[in-house]
């Protein structure tokens, strides 16, 4: 016999660990928005402010316009380097450019090798598992014989050398993700598409391409969200031309008054935009592609 | 003129052999099914003719064209699966037209065809439909108009109706049949379900481990069973089959088994061993007392009959009787008169025989 007082309980405690798991993550959120609106007297100020007392836009106007980042290096007796916080624009740019590219080219090839692994057992057997132990060391590991490499093939601090080293380390990560997706296509849809009269690659476009989109546009958004917010590679890889997002965070350090909290958390609370809106955009084909059994035919 | 031949066709799979030397011929008009339990290779017979997998030795025409080699679309053959395989992201129209597309048609034409294939199927009214929202008997019907739209020279069926329940299958089994007859398409069926493959097809193939048992007309086969699997595995309920000894006792001719005998018509039977099969709804049971009695072991419900399991000295026996007649423990007795069995000898042709049982 159920009790409905204890099954209300029950839901009440349920709801409490909900809440919790949620508070627990959304809280260093909280406080990149709320610090992003304090003023530089209350950025660690002691005890801390959970609402900024006097909310201002100053480190929003220093991250965007170079004439505020220069007000407040004078203010700072010089401190800020002009160059640096002037740029954030182009380390929009070049994050954009370099995350976006990296994506498509990253999704696109691993699809087309998910494809060949699943249906071809390209690779052999168990190349899926041995792929994905790319992504299983420690990507500090490589980076020493990356610079090398980089070095020798002229790479170094270009967009394209960013963008190909991005399109290594995630390609695993989306030929494993897709293939699950792909083999939740019922090999029978095929067989009559082909015997109905079209090739290969056209049943592959005609027939599992749609009812895999939703997985591929899910895959897109975690490669995004990995290439948005890697550090790595951008720190060793470039040397101050191709200066990305996460870079241009950690560039807000002034000599006299240290790490630029409030800058950077402008800075920060600026770079999610995107990945959010990417996943609103795509947020219907979400829910469809982490789902897995709903590709079916 | 022969439609389809398959010729010394065979297939592995790593170290196993699933299609041995298989040959086959099937008639322009003809509808042949190839009926074995799971794993016997028919289903790959099936991939091999529409180009799934290459036969490893072999060769397939198909008509006077040779299918070795050729990719699935260029073989023009129809494929009707299992789960149907309808394409639920587009709408029926576009599922039916998706054929004549594929092999280029025009506009005009691929509308022309589809219009009539759907007033054929009676789907006129769910063209603009997405197949997502169609019932099953709705996808079946949409999945078997794709399927006969191209006119293709022969119309493989993968276990078409193994995932329906009872009445949908009966529903499609005359489907197909009036189409069948209709328009004289060539049809392969593979099936493991014998009442689909011997109400439907004008020739079965009975197949064990890549090779054919038997194969004749659906009355041939189940009437005169080849050897001994097929004669298990045709027939619902399952024959009851045992090994029996001719003997001559008295000038006349008996099968004995080690507590059993069997009086036979069958005199002149050149080998000694064999196996006697009986249908069971050839082996009466009776109330009336009389001199071979058997206690009845279990009573399966089948609806109009009941199968009773009994034994009748060392042999275990089953016999379908008026549902209701016997319950398990109770005493049963075997009218005394003919008894319609079939004696199988290895090598030889299955005779059919009366057979008496001596008390």
């Amino acid at each position: 016999m159920v009790n409905p007082h204890r099954t209300r309980l029950l839901a009440a405690f349920r709801r409490l660990i909900v809440l919790m798991a949620m508070g627990f993550a959304l809280l260093p959120v909280f406080w990149l928005v709320s610090t992003s609106f304090k003023s530089y007297e209350e950025w660690a100020s002691s005890p801390p402010h959970w609402l900024p007392q006097n909310p201002t836009l100053q480190n929003y106007r220093i991250v965007f316009a170079p004439e505020a980042a220069r007000q407040f290096a004078a203010h700072q007796s010089g401190s800020l380097d002009y160059k640096v916080s002037g740029s954030a624009w182009s380390a929009f740019g070049n994050s954009a450019l370099v995350a976006t590219a990296a994506t498509f080219l990253s999704v696109t090839f691993g699809t087309l090798a998910a494809y060949g692994i699943s249906r071809f057992r390209g690779g052999g057997r168990g190349f899926a598992f041995r792929l994905l132990t790319v992504r299983m060391f420690p990507p500090i590991a490589v980076v020493v014989p990356m610079v090398v490499l980089f070095s020798l093939l002229r790479l170094t601090d270009t967009h394209l050398g960013l963008i190909l080293a991005y399109t290594t380390f995630t390609l695993p990560f989306s030929v494993w993700m897709i293939r699950s997706f792909i083999e939740e296509v019922p090999i029978d849809l095929e067989l009559a598409g082909r015997v109905h009269g079209y090739g290969r690659w056209q049943v592959f476009t005609l027939i599992s391409l749609p009812l895999i989109r939703g997985g591929i546009l899910a895959t897109s958004l975690f490669v995004f969200i990995l290439n948005w917010s890697e550090f790595l590679f951008a720190l060793v890889l470039t040397s101050g031309h191709v200066v990305t997002v996460t870079l241009q965070v950690a560039n807000y350090v002034s000599a006299s008054s240290g790490k630029l909290y409030g800058v950077q958390a402008a800075m920060g609370t600026i770079s999610t935009i995107p990945v959010i809106l990417f996943g609103f955009l795509i947020q219907g084909h979400l829910a469809r592609g982490l789902t897995l059994g709903a590709v079916h035919g | 003129m022969c439609a389809l031949s398959i010729n010394g066709v065979s297939k592995s799979f790593g170290r196993q052999r699933v299609v041995d030397d298989f040959s086959l011929a099937i008639e322009s008009g003809q509808c042949v099914a190839l009926l074995g339990p799971s794993g016997c290779g028919k289903s790959t017979i099936l991939s091999l003719i529409a180009g799934f997998e290459t036969p490893d030795t072999g060769t397939i025409f198909l008509e006077d064209r040779l299918l070795n080699g050729l990719p699935p679309q260029e073989r023009n053959l129809g494929l009707l699966l299992q789960d149907l395989s309808v394409f639920t992201r587009m709408t029926v129209r576009q599922n039916l037209a998706f054929g004549l597309e594929a092999r280029g048609y025009r506009r005009l034409e691929i509308a022309r065809r589809v219009e009539a294939a759907a007033a054929r199927f009676g789907i006129v009214d769910l063209l603009e439909v997405g197949a997502a929202e169609l019932n099953f008997s709705e996808k079946q019907r949409i999945a078997l108009a794709r399927s006969l739209i191209t006119e293709p020279s022969v119309l493989l069926l993968d276990e078409p109706m193994s995932s329906l329940d009872a009445a949908d299958r009966i529903r499609m089994r005359s489907e197909l049949k009036l189409i069948h007859s209709e328009l004289r398409s060539t049809v392969l069926l593979v099936t493991h379900d014998q009442s689909e493959a011997l109400s439907l097809a004008d020739l079965v193939v009975v197949m064990r481990a890549g090779k054919i048992e038997q194969m004749g007309a659906p009355q041939a086969v189940f009437n005169q069973p080849g050897n001994t699997f097929v004669a298990e595995f045709l027939g619902e309920p399952p024959a009851n089959l045992f090994k029996a000894e001719l003997v001559y006792e008295g000038g006349r001719a008996e099968l004995k088994t080690a507590s059993v005998r069997f009086r036979t018509d069958r005199e002149s039977f050149a080998a000694s061993e064999l196996t006697v099969s009986i249908r069971a709804n050839d082996l009466k049971l009776s109330c009336e007392p009389g001199p071979v009695q058997v206690r009845v072991s279990d009573v399966e419900f089948l609806g109009a009959e009941d199968l009773v399991r009994f034994s009748l000295g060392d042999l275990a026996l089953a016999s379908l009787t008026p549902a209701g007649s016997f319950r398990a423990g109770e005493r049963a007795f075997i009218p005394l008169g003919p008894i319609l069995g079939l004696l199988l000898t290895s090598g030889r042709a299955t005779e059919s025989t009366c057979l008496e049982i001596v008390p």
